[in-house]
């Protein structure tokens, strides 16, 4: 497993698994772009597409996902030197409320007046400002555990976060410490 | 540094990634990727109605399969040449159908062009 920075203050990185051509971040923009691609995933998943987002016209879908692809794509272009990415980023575990160790996190793209967004961007928070992209998804359910493709990235994340605490990258003191510190703020 | 972006730094890729330079080249050629990609559709919904494969497509066009797959992933910029070759292949109007759709401009149909051209006064 080796790493690509996406910033150049360090502030946002991406997983480059074994054998990949390129690193996760941008093999996901990629995907999100090819419209054949796009179109085949959105036939195998009608179900799921009409079933939440009550949409029935996959090609509809696509150029909704290329939309807000481009958008999401220029927001991360865009991020300024003085942005905290800890706004950008949430709790993957929409009821988690507080800190956890190399936690969880999730971007998600801003939808259209048709409906929610689908588009995730997933990461590993290393540290208050500093994530690790370890992928995304187009996801069309409720919960990741429901689909493959999700469940996959729920793995993946997994899989980083064990390999992180495994190689000891994890500053339990320099956790504790930010713990304790916004526990008094 | 903190401890996490040392690691991550002496772990780095040999390589530098390339998604600021793919994603600036996508935000710089949007003004024309838009249209490849609505072509894409376009094609690609005509060939379900049609029921015609990838490998179809290509022996009609007289082209490779790889040609058309890189084609339809919708960020070629395709010659006129190849777009008549696909309105050909699939017996369907992209050029009129993607001006109208992408910039809400009407081609005049041709009895209209023959008017103007006899009327100076329209």
């Amino acid at each position: 497993m080796r790493f690509d920075r996406l910033l150049d203050d360090n502030r946002l990185w991406a997983v480059r698994y074994d054998n990949e051509e390129s690193n996760c971040f941008d093999l996901l923009f990629s995907s999100w772009y090819d419209v054949k691609g796009l179109l085949a995933f959105f036939k195998d998943n009608l179900s799921d597409l009409s079933a939440f987002f009550h949409i029935t016209d996959v090609y509809e879908a696509v150029e909704d996902t290329i939309g807000e692809a481009h958008r999401l794509e220029c927001l991360m272009l865009d991020i300024s030197p003085d942005a905290n990415l800890d706004y950008l980023f949430k709790h993957l575990e929409n009821s988690r409320f507080t800190e956890m160790s190399l936690g969880r996190e999730k971007v998600r793209g801003d939808g259209n007046r048709n409906h929610p967004s689908w588009l995730r961007i997933y990461a590993i928070k290393l540290e208050p400002g500093v994530y690790l992209v370890t992928g995304g998804a187009i996801k069309l359910t409720a919960t990741m555990a429901e689909r493959p493709h999700t469940l996959a990235e729920l793995a993946k994340m997994e899989r980083v976060r064990n390999y992180l605490i495994d190689e000891g990258v994890f500053d339990l003191d320099g956790f504790n410490d930010y713990i304790n510190n916004e526990q008094s703020n | 540094m903190s401890k996490a972006i040392e690691y991550l730094e002496a772990h780095q890729s040999p390589t530098p990634s390339k998604w600021r330079e793919n994603a600036q080249w996508r935000r710089d050629n949007e003004f024309w990727l838009k249209y490849a990609r609505f072509i894409t559709l376009q094609v690609l919904r005509s060939m379900d109605e049609q029921a015609v494969t990838q490998a179809e497509l290509a022996s009609r066009m007289g082209c490779s399969q790889q040609y058309v797959s890189n084609l339809l992933k919708g960020s070629s910029n395709m010659t006129l040449e190849t777009i008549a070759r696909l309105e050909m292949a699939l017996n369907i109007d992209i050029l009129q159908s993607t001006l109208s759709h992408v910039t809400g401009y009407q081609l005049y149909p041709s009895t209209r062009r023959y008017q103007y051209l006899n009327d100076p006064d329209l």
